[in-house]
């Protein structure tokens, strides 16, 4: 196969790692989704030594204040547990007993075995247990060799094997080069002296650069090798691959393997290869191709040298396989000694495995309860049965049955609490005959469940969930800066482009604002100049230096007020600007128009600019007459302009000279300008997208009739200082962004009248004295902004001001509860103290944690509110608003479980995986956090990329705060049509059925659960069904009136 | 109010220690803010103590009889003086704000007593180190932090951590070594550590050292140079700034106080030792060179640099760079300046260190590819008016300060030296204005450069308030000028070369900005990427270090084995490892520190009579006692490192 091609399959293995200025959160293990979790985990666990469940002695501690019950233990036990037992003295002892006992009491997992046992005991036993299946040295160092060879050049490189066998550091001194280069090419903009030469890719860049360098690694003749490199990439990397003799069909996986030394930079650097549009991979590509290239490159090198020096043999595949096979003994102590093991001789070793064993039987006996006398006496044939059955649930065993039980515990717990509302006593839909105060949408986030519940508890507010970007994926142009956002999923790509633009009424802030905003950055880039310069930045901290002083002080003593009084001199010193943005699409007349207008100005400004014009002799015939030249290309001037320049005093060359420099360095060719034509005619939409995107929010939520006076669209954004992960707070299906364009672009949608008659003809009526309002909740601070307030109509004004009022208060009351939550909150805080508070903590720049954000999560609610209204979720629960009575062909619950159900699943397995093992998916302690390339963090100052979650945001203290669990789904829908999803969605079958997703539904009333093996499996916990059936019953009815 | 209660000023992080070093992570919590109740309490007694030195000039309170017993074992005395008096405030402040800030930032790390406490410590010692009124008490703290920092790294069960902060402890051990050898020689030369003492009979009899039959040196030389030496390693200049680097593996507060309050203890040094420094010129010119050359390396190395935090640390050290070579002009006072700006500027930028990404979301750098679009082209008129105004209007500048402000211009060479810094950053902004052209009228350039005036001159008169402050005896600043003096051919050459230097920057920058050509050559791309590649490897200090290092450093392999399998082994390692840990935090500076320099000053000062066997064997006995203390301090440190890893 192409060399491209096994790279690829290889880099499958390494998870994508976004830029962190929109941190998407993701599963880890994603590229193994078409194997079982657990399976998957193992060899996630075999690849990258990563941990995959929680530590046993923490699942131990949620059983002990019974986060996780006996039962769900027993439960999960079940699977593996045979039904066999064993008589020991009078009593009879069971397979799951035995497996319950080394659950519970943790004697075989390392960190809990501190009991002290009588050596009596021990050693009465070790002469009963007799003699253990001894394996004399040569074998056992045969079988390790046997072991090695099957695993080099698949899980472990040549490298690897180096450093386990001579005790080299061959991988460290590859991963420093390595860093060093990816770091300085990758850098997007935070050196001042960027690497030279980038453009021309990786390989050639580094090639070039490498070869100044003065013995790298130590080497030999190193600029002679750099030179001699071929000129490809996939050159490079064949040759290494077969210089060092790697076996063809071991290519993919010695690549994989190679990949996952490094898997932040590898992960990152697949994301960007994968980005064609993507500026900085346009301007300087790279691919993984060329990471391996020269990470192969320095590896081959580097091994064949400590092979030569410590050996004395050829570092190839089969020169190493030889290696080990014919002087196995050399080897094996050589890397027990690398390993900085004494080898042990063999009698030890046996004697103490058999005093371990003994041991472990001890401690078994007493967790059973049966007396070590008894035990002593107990036959050899039942202590083998005993052993054996010790020996076949190993450590690695445990974690899935943990998982299993804690699970289900949170599961029933949650189903229990659903079921028990729908019973009576609730006035569930009670209100619905009645016009709700307001309707709100929001994101299914989290975070909205408390929200939501305290808005409800306020008034007669209706509350809905619809993934953040309220279907609408644009790219958006904020005004004022020079970025794009996107403002969707990371799985869609926004075909519509909208931009901000200030309201006509605004024009003279504008300019304010302009002039003001220009003299800002002079400011700050002149300080940036000074500062990152040979020179200069040793007067310029002397005479500065102070002013930094009044910061340092502000920031860390006073915070919030700080933060208010340089927000306040912000505001002051450049006003803000009333924006609007551009939902409706252009004609071709408009953009040609637009354009033109633009290009006038432009000229216009250039001429004016010229030194030897005269402003007030500019007319617009000469304008024009140059913008023509301009835009028609390089022909000669022609007569009629020649003479209006004369009239203006400019000669033929100056004005060739204006018209260039329009031309070069204004953008005015045609190529600019049909690249404008194309941008423009991409912004806005349509009617008929618009009414669309209108139907499918409301349709997809459950709305069709009884629409309320006033509706908030509700997006969603958080705020925070200094904190690399900020964008982790932010909305999630708004691609790590605010919510807030895409809140304000549907409720302008939504507010046309002609998009409404377009809505009104596909069956969903919105009543005319209706009115969409745009607004924002800030997670960090529980406070909600409305946009585009200019727009009520005067009618409304009082909905408004009112409904303003309840979203303040539900913000203080979620402010208290989830400050309750918070590991230096307390609950029931006073409610202004608490609003302080939160307030601070967002503007704090010491602040590791200004909120918990996702953590927590552990299920996503696919149904009507009905279902979990007036319910106390924690802020555990993602939820989507739906009806599947509004749906007939399942289109919509399709989309659902395809989209939002992704997004909530990459968020919940981030998190799992992040809490389980935080240094490996997770990005470590953020006190150690270093910026690099302004893209991502490193743990100190040279490191891998780090990816996944910092520990402060799912780990407090030492205890994890966020419970690491894998999703369930709960949906309101018949099973059938679930069934046509699974079967038609490779997807929804990778998630359900290899148990990446727990998957409940509730149909007739009824809680059903999606086994993998026996399909739907009632749940019949703690729920009487028949109350559940009645009140399903009776919603129904309550549903057709 | 009783002056004597600044005697127990330092002492107050260390009670503030003692307050957090709770079991409970409430516990903990709680106590934090006592404990931040008595650092700023600490902060008011210095700047009250500041006031009372001002006021009332030096006071020292020493609690021994100088020349007997005590004055070895217990050297207790404090010394407050304007110079001290400013420190004072200086770190107590730093310390006041880092404990804050890191009460918040390390709240949810495991080690969070730990980290305060050592927090707590670290400062007390910073502050004991201050006041401390004899060269003794002065080097027991000096080398107590050089034992606190590799602590400080914190994240000990993280291996290369550990490994830096052995690496760290080494290089701050061995400048420690070299730092002793000097007192060691100031005792036998002048029979006291007291620092009134000691430069009173320097100035009487300078004395004279032997190296080596016929290579005789100044005793204020030998001494100030092996300060210097040792002093060079904290302040982390040119070749033995390696460490600095490694301490990026820290906790972000502890590299804002690291590199505000603990690598300025050259300037601080030289500024308490000023009438010893005066007396050698030749420590002085050494001071320069090597100063000069850690600026141009720092600085230039910072700007290849990707990430923030090494960026941040090559500023650091092209800045004590520069306040080493403001030492060696003789301006010791500007040093001090320069030090209390650069703390407050470094503290600042590495505390809000994360907040790059929320700057990048903002404003996403777009990739630049051939040329700067930034630099448009200029028409020849601009660009004479450029080079003119560059070059000229900073020397308007300075004569306005010199005419209005009666700064002595000319007067010596340290402060033409300064003035001409001065020229080329307002030069430099000057070309940034014109490069941006962002500003389109010219009343705001005007005011920017109004404003750039209005900032140089109260520069140029806070620096000169500031010096006559440190030192009212305005001969005594001038003598300082005087030793730091080179000849005046080759000091005039210096000055052509660097103005040439720049002058020639500048020009190629005009001329880039409006000719491709020159970029094209390809012997000045060649040069630039060789230059770069330098850079990036940073000089290959590192590499040269570590070639020597690893026959040095013996113990390569971790104590007790990652892999080893007998766990309760590894348990009693840990269990004992605990109590050395805890005994070398507390008590062990006294132990390992004092007692062996109290056996081997007293032998110097038994033995030393000008022969130079004796000295060598007293290199190699500090040698020694450096290395026995290290060792100590590494088991301790892997120990610790261990029970970390166990712990998470």
């Amino acid at each position: 196969m192409e060399i491209r091609g096994l790279v690829k399959i290889a880099g499958d293995a390494v998870a994508r790692f976004w830029p962190l200025r929109t941190f998407i959160h993701h599963n880890p293990l994603v590229s193994l989704e078409s194997i079982p979790f657990h399976e998957a985990v193992r060899l996630a666990c075999r690849r990258a030594g990563a941990r995959g469940y929680l530590p046993c002695k923490v699942y131990r501690g949620y059983l002990a204040v019974g986060r996780i019950q006996c039962s769900h233990l027993d439960n999960a036990l079940a699977a593996v547990a045979r039904d066999a037992d064993v008589w020991v003295g009078e009593g009879r002892v069971s397979h799951l007993e035995v497996l319950r006992a080394v659950l519970v009491d943790g004697f075989g997992c390392p960190e809990g075995d501190d009991v002290v046992v009588d050596d009596a005991d021990i050693d009465a036993l070790c002469s009963r247990l007799g003699v253990v299946g001894e394996v004399s040295q040569t074998d056992r160092n045969m079988a390790e060799v046997l072991e090695d060879q099957a695993a080099l050049a698949r899980d472990i490189t040549l490298s690897q094997w180096c450093d386990q066998a001579l005790g080299t550091r061959i991988v460290q001194q590859v991963n420093d080069e390595l860093i060093k280069w990816c770091a300085a090419f990758l850098d997007e903009g935070h050196a001042v002296w960027a690497m030279p030469g980038r453009q021309r890719g990786f390989y050639r860049a580094w090639r070039a650069l490498s070869a100044y360098e003065w013995s790298p690694c130590g080497i030999l003749d190193s600029r002679r090798k750099i030179a001699s490199l071929p000129d490809q990439p996939e050159d490079c990397l064949r040759d290494s691959l077969s210089g060092m003799g790697v076996p063809y069909p071991r290519w993919a996986d010695y690549l994989a393997a190679e990949l996952a030394v490094l898997p932040g930079w590898a992960g990152f650097i697949r994301w960007r290869a994968e980005q064609v549009e993507y500026p900085w991979q346009k301007a300087f590509p790279m691919s993984l191709v060329e990471y391996l290239a020269v990470r192969l490159w320095y590896e081959r090198e580097l091994v064949s040298q400590a092979c030569r020096t410590h050996l004395g043999i050829e570092a190839t595949f089969e020169g190493l396989s030889t290696y080990m096979h014919c002087r196995s003994y050399e080897y094996v102590s050589g890397k027990a000694r690398a390993a900085g093991r004494r080898c042990s001789d063999e009698i030890d070793r046996v004697t103490l495995t058999r005093r371990e064993t003994a041991h472990r039987l001890v401690r078994l006996a007493r967790a059973l309860n049966i007396e070590p006398a008894i035990l002593r006496q107990a036959e050899p044939g039942s202590l083998a049965k005993l052993v054996q059955w010790l020996d076949g649930f190993a450590e690695p065993h445990h974690g899935p049955i943990w998982l299993e039980a804690f699970e289900a515990s949170y599961q029933d717990e949650l189903v229990g609490t659903l079921a028990r509302t729908v019973g009576p006593g609730v006035p569930a839909g009670s209100m619905d005959l009645v016009r709700p105060q307001s309707q709100s949408i929001y994101c299914i986030d989290v975070r909205m469940e408390p929200f939501r519940r305290h808005l409800e508890t306020l008034g007669n507010h209706e509350t809905f969930a619809f993934a953040g970007f309220f279907g609408a994926p644009i790219r958006l142009r904020p005004w004022g800066t020079h970025r794009e956002t996107e403002q969707c999923p990371a799985v869609t790509k926004p075909r519509n482009e909208v931009r901000e633009i200030p309201r006509s009424y605004h024009d003279h802030v504008v300019a304010t604002h302009r002039s003001r905003a220009g003299i800002l950055y002079t400011v700050r880039a002149l300080v940036h100049d000074l500062r990152e310069n040979v020179a200069t930045p040793f007067v310029m901290v002397e005479s500065l230096g102070w002013f930094y002083g009044m910061l340092l002080v502000g920031k860390t003593l006073w915070p919030g007020a700080f933060a208010r009084l340089i927000s306040w001199c912000r505001e002051f010193w450049v006003p803000r600007v009333a924006t609007s943005l551009t939902v409706d699409k252009l004609s071709a007349a408009d953009i040609d128009e637009m354009i033109m207008a633009e290009q006038r100005a432009v000229v216009w400004k250039t001429l004016r600019a010229h030194r030897d014009t005269v402003s007030s002799h500019i007319t617009p015939s000469i304008v024009e007459a140059v913008r023509q030249q301009a835009i028609q290309g390089d022909t000669a001037l022609n007569g009629e302009l020649v003479a209006h320049g004369r009239k203006l005093g400019l000669t033929r060359e100056v004005l060739a000279g204006i018209v260039d420099e329009l031309r070069q360095r204004r953008g005015l060719d045609e190529r600019s300008v049909s690249h404008q034509q194309e941008s423009l005619s991409r912004t806005g939409f349509t009617l008929d997208e618009q009414a669309t995107t209108v139907e499918t929010l409301l349709r997809m939520i459950g709305v069709s009739s009884n629409v309320a006076r006033l509706v908030l669209i509700c997006a969603h954004a958080s705020t925070s200082t200094n904190n690399p992960y900020e964008a982790a707070l932010d909305c999630g299906a708004c691609g790590g962004n605010a919510g807030m364009p895409n809140a304000r672009l549907v409720a302008m949608m939504a507010n046309n009248p002609q998009v409404r008659d377009r809505v009104r003809a596909r069956g969903i009526v919105i009543p005319s004295d209706t009115h969409f309002v745009a607004g924002q909740l800030d997670t960090t601070t529980d406070r909600v902004e409305l946009f585009d307030l200019e727009d009520v109509p005067a009618t409304h004004r009082r909905d408004v001001a009112r409904l303003k009022e309840d979203l303040h208060e539900a913000g203080r009351l979620t402010s208290q509860e989830r400050y309750g939550r918070l590991p230096d909150g307390r609950a029931r805080a006073r409610l202004s103290l608490v609003a302080d508070r939160v307030q601070t903590r967002s503007t704090d720049w010491s602040q590791v944690l200004p909120e918990w954000g996702l953590s927590g999560n552990a299920a996503f609610i696919v149904g009507p509110r009905r279902l979990t209204r007036g319910l106390n979720l924690s802020g555990r629960v993602f939820m989507h608003s739906y009806d599947w009575r509004l749906d007939p062909g399942g289109r919509w619950l399709e989309v659902i479980l395809t989209g939002p159900q992704l997004v909530c699943e990459w968020i919940a397995l981030e998190h799992y995986f992040s809490t389980v093992d935080n240094e490996v998916y997770g990005s470590g302690s953020k006190a150690y956090h270093n910026v690099v390339g302004r893209l991502g963090v490193m743990s100190g100052p040279w490191s891998d990329l780090r990816v996944g979650l910092p520990r402060q945001t799912v780990i407090s203290g030492t205890t994890a705060f966020h419970e690491p669990m894998r999703l369930l789904t709960v949906v309101v829908s018949p099973r059938e049509r679930l069934d046509e999803l699974i079967a038609r969605h490779e997807l929804l079958r990778h998630y359900y059925c290899n148990e990446w997703v727990h998957l409940a539904v509730v149909d007739e009333g009824r809680f059903y659960r999606f086994r993998s093996v026996n399909g739907w499996t009632p749940i019949s916990s703690t729920l009487s069904s028949h109350r559940v059936g009645a009140a399903e019953e009776r919603e129904r009815v309550e549903w057709n009136a | 109010m009783d002056v004597s209660l600044i005697l127990f000023m330092p002492l107050l992080p260390l009670a503030a220690t003692l307050v957090v070093l709770r079991r409970s992570l409430a516990g903990q919590r709680r106590c934090a803010w006592i404990a931040f109740g008595a650092f700023v309490l600490a902060f008011v007694i210095a700047t009250a103590a500041l006031g009372l030195v001002t006021m009332h000039g030096t006071w020292t309170v020493r609690l021994y009889e100088p020349g007997t017993v005590a004055s070895w074992v217990l050297p207790l005395g404090v010394h407050v003086d304007r110079l001290g008096g400013v420190m004072l405030v200086l770190i107590a402040g730093l310390g006041t704000l880092i404990f804050r800030y890191s009460l918040s930032f390390m709240y949810l790390d495991p080690g969070y007593g730990r980290f305060l406490a050592l927090l707590g410590l670290t400062t007390s010692t910073l502050l004991g180190l201050i006041v401390s009124s004899n060269l003794l008490m002065l080097f027991a703290c000096w080398q107590l932090l050089s034992c606190l920092l590799p602590l400080l790294a914190h994240n000990l069960g993280h291996v290369p951590t550990r490994r830096s902060a052995v690496t760290t402890f080494w290089w701050l051990r061995a400048g420690d070594a070299v730092f002793l050898l000097g007192i060691a020689i100031a005792y036998a030369l002048y029979g006291t550590l007291e620092f009134d003492v000691l430069f009173a009979r320097a100035a009487e009899d300078p004395g004279v050292i032997r190296i080596w039959p016929g290579v005789d040196v100044a005793g204020p030389t030998a001494v100030t140079g092996l300060l210097l030496i040792g002093a060079m390693t904290k302040s982390a200049q040119f070749p033995l700034h390696v460490w600095l680097l490694r301490s990026l593996y820290a906790p972000t507060p502890v590299s804002a106080l690291l590199h505000a309050g603990i690598v300025n203890g050259a300037g601080y040094l030289i500024n308490r030792l000023a009438p010893l420094y005066g007396q050698s010129p030749l420590t002085l010119h050494a001071a320069f060179v090597i100063g000069a050359l850690t600026a141009v390396f720092g600085a230039g190395a910072m700007l290849v640099q990707t990430d923030v935090k090494k960026t941040l640390a090559f500023s650091t050290i092209g800045q004590m760079g520069y306040m080493l070579m403001e030492c060696g002009l003789g301006a010791f006072s500007l040093a001090l300046f320069h030090l209390i700006a650069h703390g407050l500027f470094k503290a600042t930028l590495f505390l809000n260190c994360g907040n790059v990404i929320h700057e990048a979301r903002l404003d996403p750098a777009t990739p630049v590819v051939g040329r700067d679009d930034d630099v448009g082209r200029m028409s020849r008129l601009t660009l004479v008016a450029g080079v003119a105004g560059t070059l000229l209007l900073p020397a308007i500048i300075l004569l306005v300060a010199h005419g209005a402000f009666r700064f002595p211009l000319l007067a010596s060479q340290g402060e033409a030296m300064f003035l001409f810094f001065i020229w080329v950053t307002s030069s430099q902004a000057i070309l940034t204005l014109s490069r941006l052209r962002v500003v389109a009228s010219w009343n705001v350039a005007v005011m920017m450069l109004a404003a750039m005036v209005a900032v140089m001159a109260t520069y140029l008169v806070g620096a000169a308030r500031f010096s006559e402050f440190l030192y009212p005896d305005r001969e005594v600043c001038e003598s300082f000028f005087a030793a730091a003096a080179i000849g005046r051919p080759l000091f005039d050459a210096v000055v052509i070369l660097a103005a040439a230097a720049i002058v020639l920057g500048w020009m190629v920058m005009y001329v880039r900005s409006g000719a491709e050509e020159l970029r094209s050559w390809p012997w000045i791309r060649r040069l630039g990427s060789q230059l770069y590649v330098l850079l990036l490897n940073e000089v290959y200090v590192e590499r040269m270090w570590a070639g020597r290092g690893r026959r040095v450093h013996w113990a390569g392999r971790e104590v007790g084995g990652e892999a080893a399998g007998d766990r309760s082994a590894r348990r009693r390692v840990i269990r004992a490892g605990r109590h050395v840990a805890f005994g070398m935090l507390l008590g062990g500076w006294a132990v390992v520190g004092l007692v062996p320099f109290g056996i081997f000053t007293g032998l110097i000062g038994i033995l030393l009579t000008g022969t130079d066997a004796v000295l060598r064997s007293a290199v190699l006995a500090v040698v020694a006692w450096g290395a026995l203390s290290g060792l100590l301090c590494e088991y301790a440190l892997r120990v610790i490192g261990h029970r970390v890893r166990v712990q998470l």
